[in-house]
């Protein structure tokens, strides 16, 4: 059997050649705008991006920290700026309908120029009309009609008083009204007088007086009537100057937005409402607003404020004059209210009063006719904000519609202001499992969101491929405002990156990981006074990062060191192995070594996972010992019983344990156990096992190596300690300087295992054994120890078995 | 000519107020005159005997001036009615004076409005009452009561009528009777003389009188710092001054009550057409 080669020290980590670079320093290389190391998300948001058809949003799926959002935007606003500024929407005023605004789309920036004339018109009109209204032709006018109306009422009731003297009756006014009395010598008749009359004289008196009271509620009767036709003059002749005032400043407008149908409808709508309401334009009057004006919000004539002026106002969402190209917008609060917009009230009176001019945009808004990007996590856990979006992606508009409307609680006076087509392309972003569950649970997700942009975890690890990172390092670098890094210290990222991949042959694309790698080196730079970051700015960087979170390490490293947990690593012991298991805390993981012991007895072939028992083993951990049996069944007892009961147990684990990269060792203990050869404890062990006795990969092979090297280390190294590993997991070795330093010292051994027997062999120093032509195992090897004490165990169960029937019968 | 006459000594300004918007602008005028001389301020309402004898006719009906309908007017309806009215009008005085701080009296008569009303007249110094009350003259012309106050008060009477208020620049009619200068020295004592020119009027028989006139004028506004400008009018153009005021944009008017070229017919229809107030001096 051949022997196991121990790893050399260039194995152990896969370093980066700072004079492989053609550079110097960072700042010396071309800032890049791409993404390193994705293609297929960059492929499949370019797909998105260019497809011009419906539901071909995009959704940016991948772990966070892998720059998302960040290509989103940067793919987008490379984009937006080859393209158009989109359309300027306005509100205005419905004539006809108060409550339902109307929408005008103008060219981009032509917008805010309408607003601008739009109110100017308003300024000139309150200028035009009070000049009109103050006009001596006006004033004379309407005097006229006033007294017109004054005089025909004085005519007939000068006439009635005339006929009434001719007949000696006076018409005197009371506090309330008129009467009518008879008189003689300008004197009205006292009671004895009228009493010292004769019936006759005294009839024919009340006769006339009744006669003259009907004529009098006659005059009476016509006076409203007059006064409406006085009224309605009064307004013809408003309304007469009114279009004299206004005609000649609308129609420069008329001329200027010739092109704009929309525009010139809502001019005509203007026109007529301002002859129809000029007086709202005169300043205020005596009798100042009313309280009956103020909760009508600012509809009341003679107001000549600005409230009453608001309706002419033109509320533009969005200005796109100064825009360079298409919108891109990221709305980073995504409520439903933010998203479509929404219209605010203001209070007034105590009554809630809204109208067009408090219609607020929202995010669709804003980024209509470009690109919006949103955090998928967010927009779901916003109430409805999920909902508003889908809806107004696939009806291809925006309405304004309240929380409280929609799902009517609240009927409050609101408004339903015409919706707006939309033209926008979303890119969402969010983690894998998001995108999944979407997909799975919300039908209307997949119509909505076709394009997938799957951004990689890691990416591959050569020269090219190293100088791109070193230009993405370099580029970040500059993005954020950090020193330049000299090429050591670049290196050194490229190191770091492939250890956080956990491969010798990957890169990490965690551009956030990396970003703030680089910020902290840059804060040692200048601590240290550096004006460039060296590969010691970057490693102290690290070290620090570590130092930070590697409390909960040092407390175990320190309970191992002062044997509260019992952990050897000298000597042999029979059943008794160093398993080594990781803890993950934020993102920092360390290895730590565990004793796992095996204990085997006369049994009916049940191997008791004690972790499993206790329901402190998870699932992947009960397969793993399961194979380790139907490894030693397939191997040792084909053709008799497994007639073994055996236990394994992590000695002093609390908590859960999980996977099955312990289950070589498991395996070793058992073996150890029942062949009692002892086992080196200077060795420890990590891999999962197949029923074929290979040794397969695990995860996190560097932290578990690191995790026993600190114990040894901290205990002395003796030679002899090293750590065994399944050989597939050589490439993911990247391991700290010291641990490789100690290798190349030669005191401290990797040792790559494929199988069982390799293992067993170095862990026990005997060997494992091959079957010969007969099948039998050479004598005193493992394999040899362990089916020979297999096959006693069976024989005494046979045995045992065997007496009991007897006894039974 | 007196020293004594030289200066103005106004110490009560009666106000005829019957709550119709001419009595009103009376009121306010009335105040801010008393404020400008410390008088003080006298209202009196008049309860018009001929109203509460028709109250006690059987056949007395009112019409309701906006309802057209006919009611009984029965006296103690009618006398509550006055009553309101009367206290309104109090009201609105102690208002006004207490504003200024001034001394005021209010007093209800009853009786025929014009006589008592030249009977109040008697003890003050001024009286101030509306162009017109509530009967159905045509409008802005003179009312009954007016005209008779402006036919026979005594002392200085101002007539307003609604809506107007003392103004500027004041224009005063000069015709050289005994009239005509107390008029031009109680115009003096009104006006803050750096603040505006003064206009007068000269109204003469003939144009070679005009001269003459105007001597006079001005040797009586000779110790004032006064700015004079100087009008004149010949006997056959009197109708015109009604126009000239108009022209003049006259604020307000001052006229001797009795002039030989200006008769009472004249005055009354002149009063009938201006609008300014005018100040007469008797």
């Amino acid at each position: 059997m051949d022997q196991v080669e121990r790893l050399q020290a260039q194995q152990l980590y896969q370093r980066c050649d700072p004079e492989g670079f053609n550079f110097e320093t960072s700042d010396e290389l071309e800032e890049i705008a791409t993404l390193v190391g994705q293609p297929r998300a960059m492929e499949a948001v370019k797909f998105g991006v260019d497809i011009e058809q419906e539901g071909y949003n995009i959704f940016a799926l991948g772990a966070s920290g892998t720059g998302k959002q960040t290509f989103l935007r940067q793919f987008f606003e490379g984009r937006a700026q080859d393209q158009a500024p989109p359309s300027d929407w306005c509100y205005v005023n419905n004539f006809e309908n108060n409550h339902k605004p109307k929408t005008i789309r103008l060219p981009a920036g032509l917008g805010a120029e309408f607003r601008q004339d739009m109110d100017d018109l308003v300024e000139g009109l309150r200028t035009a009309l009070s000049a009109a209204f103050e006009s001596e032709e006006y004033q004379n006018r309407r005097q006229v009609i006033t007294e017109e109306f004054q005089e025909r009422q004085a005519e007939a009731f000068s006439e009635l008083q005339e006929r009434a003297r001719e007949q000696d009756v006076g018409l005197l006014r009371t506090p309330g009204g008129m009467v009518l009395a008879p008189i003689k010598d300008g004197e009205v008749l006292s009671l004895d007088e009228i009493q010292n009359l004769s019936d006759e004289e005294r009839q024919s008196i009340e006769k006339k007086i009744e006669e003259l009271q009907e004529e009098m509620q006659s005059i009476l009767q016509q006076v409203p009537t007059w006064q409406r036709e006085m009224r309605e003059k009064l307004d013809e002749l408003d309304r007469e100057m009114a279009g004299f005032a206004v005609g000649g400043l609308i129609d420069e407008l008329r001329e200027k937005y010739a092109d704009h149908e929309a525009v010139l409808d809502h001019l005509d709508a203007v026109q007529q409402d301002v002859v129809d309401n000029a007086r709202d334009f005169l300043p205020r009057g005596e009798n100042g607003p009313n309280l009956q004006a103020m909760l009508q919000g600012g509809r009341a004539p003679g107001q000549g404020g600005a409230q009453a002026l608001r309706r002419y106002r033109v509320n533009l969402l969005e200005d796109h004059s100064d825009a360079d190209g298409a919108p891109v917008v990221y709305e980073d609060n995504p409520t439903y209210q933010n998203l479509v917009g929404r219209v605010e009230h203001r209070a007034q009176m105590g009554a809630l009063l809204t109208d067009f001019n408090l219609i607020k945009p929202g995010a669709l808004h804003r980024a209509n006719g470009g690109y919006l990007i949103l955090d998928a996590r967010k927009v779901l856990l916003q109430p409805y904000a999920w909902e508003g979006l889908k809806r107004a992606l696939q009806a291809g508009q925006v309405r304004i519609e309240s929380l409280g409307q929609m799902l009517s609680l609240i009927s409050t006076i609101s408004l339903e202001p015409e919706p707006i087509p939309l033209d926008v392309k979303v890119g969402l972003f969010g983690d894998r499992l998001l995108y999944y569950l979407l997909w799975q649970l919300d039908p209307e997700f997949a119509e909505l969101f076709k394009v997938e942009a799957d951004f990689e975890d890691i990416m591959d690890r050569d020269e090219d491929s190293q100088e791109l990172y070193a230009q993405m390092v370099a580029s970040l670098a500059q993005r954020h405002d950090l020193r330049p890094l000299d090429r050591g210290g670049v290196a050194r990222v490229i190191e770091r990156s492939a250890r956080m991949a956990g491969d010798s042959e990957k890169l990490s694309t965690h551009v956030r990981d990396i970003t703030d790698l680089l910020r902290e080196a840059d804060y040692w730079a200048n601590e240290s006074g550096n004006g460039m970051v060296t590969a010691e700015d970057v490693q102290k960087a690290i070290d620090a990062q570590i130092y930070r979170a590697d409390r909960l390490r040092e407390r175990m490293q320190e309970a191992i060191l002062r044997d509260t947990l019992l952990i050897d690593t000298q000597g042999q012991e029979v059943g008794q192995i160093n398993g080594l298991s990781v803890i993950s805390l934020g993102n920092f993981s360390f290895g730590r070594p565990t004793r796992i012991t095996a204990r085997t007895r006369l049994g009916k072939g049940e191997v008791i996972d004690i972790e499993r028992e206790v329901e402190l083993g998870g699932p992947l951990h009960s397969k793993g010992v399961l194979i380790l049996a139907g490894f030693l069944r397939s191997r040792y007892a084909t053709e008799t019983p497994l007639s073994l009961s055996a236990s394994l147990v992590f000695e002093q684990s609390y908590g859960g344990v999980d996977g099955d990269s312990a289950s070589s060792a498991e395996l070793y203990a058992l073996l150890s156990d029942i062949a009692q050869a002892p086992i080196q404890q200077s060795l420890a062990v990590t891999g999962s096992v197949n029923q074929h006795g290979q040794v397969q990969a695990i995860g996190g092979v560097n932290p578990k190596i690191e995790g026993f090297f600190d114990i040894c280390q901290a205990r002395g190294l003796t030679g002899e300690q090293g750590v065994l590993i399944p050989a597939a997991n050589v490439k993911h070795l990247m391991l700290r300087r010291d641990v490789v330093e100690a290798v190349e010292a030669g005191q401290f051994h990797v040792y790559p295992v494929e199988t069982i027997d390799q293992g067993i062999e170095l862990l026990t120093g005997q060997p494992a054994g091959q079957r010969d032509e007969q099948g039998n195992y050479p004598e005193g090897s493992i394999n040899y120890l362990v089916e020979t004490r297999l096959t006693e165990l069976a024989q005494k169960r046979a045995e045992f078995s065997g007496s009991q029937e007897e006894g039974e019968a | 000519m007196s020293d004594r006459e030289r200066s103005l000594v106004i110490r009560r300004i009666l106000v005829a107020l019957d709550a119709s918007p001419h009595s009103i602008a009376a009121l306010e005028a009335a105040a801010e005159l008393a404020a400008h001389f410390q008088a003080e301020l006298a209202g009196l309402f008049v309860q018009d005997v001929n109203l509460l004898r028709l109250a006690e006719l059987p056949f007395a009906r009112e019409v309701g001036f906006f309802s057209a309908t006919r009611r009984r007017l029965d006296s103690r309806g009618l006398e509550r009615q006055l009553r309101v009215r009367a206290r309104q009008m109090r009201r609105r005085l102690t208002g006004l004076a207490e504003e200024t701080r001034l001394q005021w009296s209010f007093q209800v008569a009853r009786g025929a409005i014009a006589s008592e009303l030249l009977a109040a007249a008697a003890e003050a110094d001024m009286i101030i009452l509306g162009k017109a009350g509530w009967s159905f003259r045509r409008p802005k012309r003179l009312g009954s009561t007016a005209r008779a106050m402006a036919s026979q008060a005594p002392g200085l009477t101002l007539i307003l009528q609604q809506g107007a208020c003392l103004g500027t620049p004041v224009l005063v009619v000069y015709d050289g009777s005994d009239l005509a200068r107390k008029a031009l020295r109680t115009l003096v004592s009104l006006i803050e003389p750096e603040e505006e020119a003064l206009n007068v009027l000269l109204l003469a028989d003939g144009a070679d009188n005009v001269d003459h006139l105007q001597r006079e004028a001005s040797h009586i506004l000779a110790e004032h710092e006064v700015e004079v400008r100087y009008r004149s009018l010949t006997k056959t153009n009197v109708p015109k001054l009604s126009d000239l005021v108009q022209i003049e944009g006259c604020g307000t008017l001052v006229l001797p009550a009795k002039s030989v070229l200006l008769k009472e017919k004249a005055l009354l229809a002149l009063l009938d057409e201006l609008e300014v107030p005018v100040l007469l001096v008797r």
